[in-house]
């Protein structure tokens, strides 16, 4: 006779295969099975390591590599930015100290922390990975319970290997129906948060399903799940299915012969069982679906590619009014002005959102042929040295630049604005990234986040653009 | 034991989804130490490109340059994980932030800095800032234990905390040693896993 057990979800298989201890008062001490370290968060955290004097308790599972303060200038070096030279250092330090692979910013195996994990099959269906940063939320997308923590949780991690958790709700959030063409996974996550809000998913775990979603590639659901945290939620995830193995089978990390059959059969109890129900249960019909983009500073600030700037009038709620009052303030706006007549200054193809092949197969593929608008500056920057090799063995890079694009090296680059890569005050940007933040691209940059197809048709005409328009 | 009362000048930013970015901008969080973060806290907010004040802005005058409790609207500290975001507010002086909801990772930071991190209704965040903006240097009474914020006597609201972090906040605790306590439980389950799960260590 079977063991009849109550039907769990994708979430809660994990949470609770990972639960050391119950702390009592919903909390428990998870295991973590991947902490990934990058250079910007990880030095104060092995300063208070090395205070209490203590070691690194999993080093063989802990992956660093440089993304954040580093330059992306073509033939890049240590020195290239000054304000990293000190990070560099200090993480190959602190990693040779504890004996942690580093996968060095002039390493083969380089790239930004979120682009790599699933890269290199480090991140992995059924385990835990976190980081000190927000967006680890996205490799949830290979069925991996991540989320991104501050620099005394990676202390915390690097010490013990485990941290105290409180156990969130769940919400699932079925995509129905299939995408039109042209729109992604980009302008899916970026419309559900603005139906749904900045904050919907606090408290909440957040599992993608439906046919929308299984449909996706794999990068592409990393796309959707990088955007969690924009609606509150610290973990984003998709169950795995065969293209999340296809996906990683092969890679540098991925378990390899019986590990993998036996990894496999592992991964294949993981999708949430028939009969288990989420705290709150959401069903978003994708059909009718157009390119999104964004008109403010938060990336609930959002409408159709064919849409107007909203009118705070139009809104009843006294405190989201001021809020959209000082987003247009800022971001030099007029309620009703149709966003494609919105003229720009910068177009940014990258950042752990989508700066991976299909990103720039889709962006090359709007920019064949064209020039990129005058005065525009247009910038790529592969998510990682892999994917730049790549892009450049398939000839993408010099799509790019006989258009006018930059064609860079793998960081962080123009989401994070730790380098060169930024705006002027007052410029405008159409990004691939996830943050249109005040400040986020530089001190006063205006951002408007949209898909990499979208972004590229904005460089070509020098506005924000529909790109299913432009004739091809 | 630290003393549950916290006690002093209230600011309001009824704003929502204020980001930590807006907190402390990016560049600001790079090669330095604490505490000077404080100068980088509402950076763009608070001062001109050149480095002079806003007048304008509400921590740029007086009394509210010693706010000692901030009011914010929903979804504060949204956004990056920055622990600076908790280092410049601490810096600066402030001991207790109140909104109907938090960023997350943010919220886990307060607790790990002895910031006290009090989730209201939206209704009860609606008035303490009308009455902050209504009284110039208004001082507000906050309990951790009693997880109330009181007005006058006859105007306390109460905030969510459980209790684990309010063990935190009152004890000043260490969660790494708490943590190594339970090292026994950890090491079980690291041998169980070696078997359970072989493929979880690269090789």
């Amino acid at each position: 006779m079977p063991v009849l057990t109550k039907p769990k979800l994708l979430f809660d298989k994990i949470w609770d295969s990972h639960c050391v201890t119950n702390l009592g008062g919903g909390y428990d001490l998870i295991y973590i099975d991947r902490h990934m370290l990058h250079e910007l968060g990880s030095d104060v955290a092995f300063e208070i390591l090395n205070q209490r004097g203590q070691e690194v308790r999993r080093s063989d599972l802990t992956f660093a590599t440089h993304d954040h303060v580093i330059s992306t200038a073509p033939g890049r070096k240590d020195t290239t930015w000054p304000d990293g030279i000190n990070y560099i250092k200090k993480l190959r330090d602190n990693t040779s100290r504890h004996s942690i692979q580093l996968f060095d910013l002039h390493g083969s195996q380089q790239g930004i922390v979120h682009v790599i994990a699933p890269e290199l099959g480090l991140a992995l269906p059924g385990t835990t990975l976190v980081c000190g940063d927000s967006h680890t939320c996205s490799v949830g997308a290979v069925g991996t319970l991540s989320w991104g923590i501050g620099t005394s949780d990676v202390a915390h991690v690097l010490a013990t290997q485990t941290l105290v958790q409180l156990r969130p709700s769940v919400m699932r959030i079925e995509c129905a129906g299939r995408l039109p063409a042209g729109v992604t996974a980009k302008d899916l996550i970026l419309a559900l948060i603005g139906k749904l809000g900045a904050d919907a998913g606090t408290g909440y775990a957040i599992e993608f399903c439906g046919e929308a979603i299984s449909s996706l590639s794999t990068e592409a659901r990393l796309t959707l799940c990088n955007l969690a945290i924009e609606m509150g939620s610290r973990i984003g995830q998709v169950a795995p299915d065969d293209t999340t193995y296809e996906y990683l089978s092969g890679r540098a990390f991925a378990p390899t012969g019986k590990d993998w059959e036996q990894a496999l059969a592992h991964w294949k109890s993981l999708p949430s069982d028939p009969g288990a129900h989420a705290n709150r249960e959401i069903t978003f019909y994708v059909d009718r679906l157009k390119p999104q983009i964004t008109w403010g500073t938060s990336p609930a600030h959002v409408v159709d590619i064919d849409g107007v700037v909203p009118n705070p009038d139009d809104v009843a709620d006294s405190l989201a009014r001021a809020g959209m009052q000082k987003a247009l303030s800022y971001m030099d706006l007029e309620p009703g002005t149709r966003l494609t007549d919105v003229a720009i200054d910068a177009v940014f193809i990258g950042s752990c959102t989508n700066s991976r092949i299909s990103d720039l197969r889709a962006a090359a593929d709007v920019i064949k042929g064209r020039k990129v608008a005058t005065g525009v500056r247009a910038l790529v920057v592969p998510g990682s040295t892999k994917t730049r090799k790549q892009a450049e063995a398939e000839g993408l890079n010099t799509v790019f630049t006989a258009a006018g694009f930059e064609w860079r090296q793998a960081g962080c680059s123009m989401c994070v604005a730790l380098n060169d890569d930024r705006l002027d005050p007052g410029q405008r940007c159409v990004s691939t990234s996830n943050r249109n933040f005040e400040g986020r691209q530089g001190v006063g940059s205006r951002t408007h986040l949209a898909s990499p197809a979208s972004a590229a048709a904005a460089a070509i005409r020098g506005y924000i653009t529909d790109h299913r328009s432009t004739v091809k | 034991m630290n003393s549950p009362r916290i006690s002093g000048i209230a600011a309001t930013l009824p704003i929502p989804d204020i980001d930590t970015d807006t907190i402390i901008p990016i560049e600001y969080c790079i090669n330095r130490d604490r505490p000077n973060f404080d100068v980088a806290l509402f950076r763009s907010w608070r001062y001109l490109d050149d480095g002079d004040e806003r007048p304008e802005f509400l921590l740029n005058t007086d009394p509210y340059r010693n706010t000692k409790i901030l009011v914010a609207g929903a979804n504060f500290g949204c956004g990056s994980s920055r622990e600076m975001a908790v280092w410049a507010l601490v810096d600066f002086g402030i001991k207790c932030v109140v909104a109907p909801s938090f960023g997350e990772i943010f919220y886990d930071n307060c607790f790990q800095n002895g910031l006290l991190a009090a989730r209201v209704s939206r209704s009860a965040a609606t008035t303490l800032s009308q009455a902050i903006e209504q009284t110039k240097g208004l001082t507000l009474e906050v309990n951790v234990s009693e997880k109330t914020i009181c007005i006058s006597k006859s105007a306390i609201f109460q905030f969510e905390l459980d209790n684990i972090r309010s063990e935190m906040l009152l004890h000043d605790l260490d969660p790494v040693a708490a943590t190594l306590t339970q090292i026994d439980a950890i090491e079980r389950f690291e041998k169980r896993d070696r078997f359970r799960r072989p493929w979880v260590t690269p090789h």
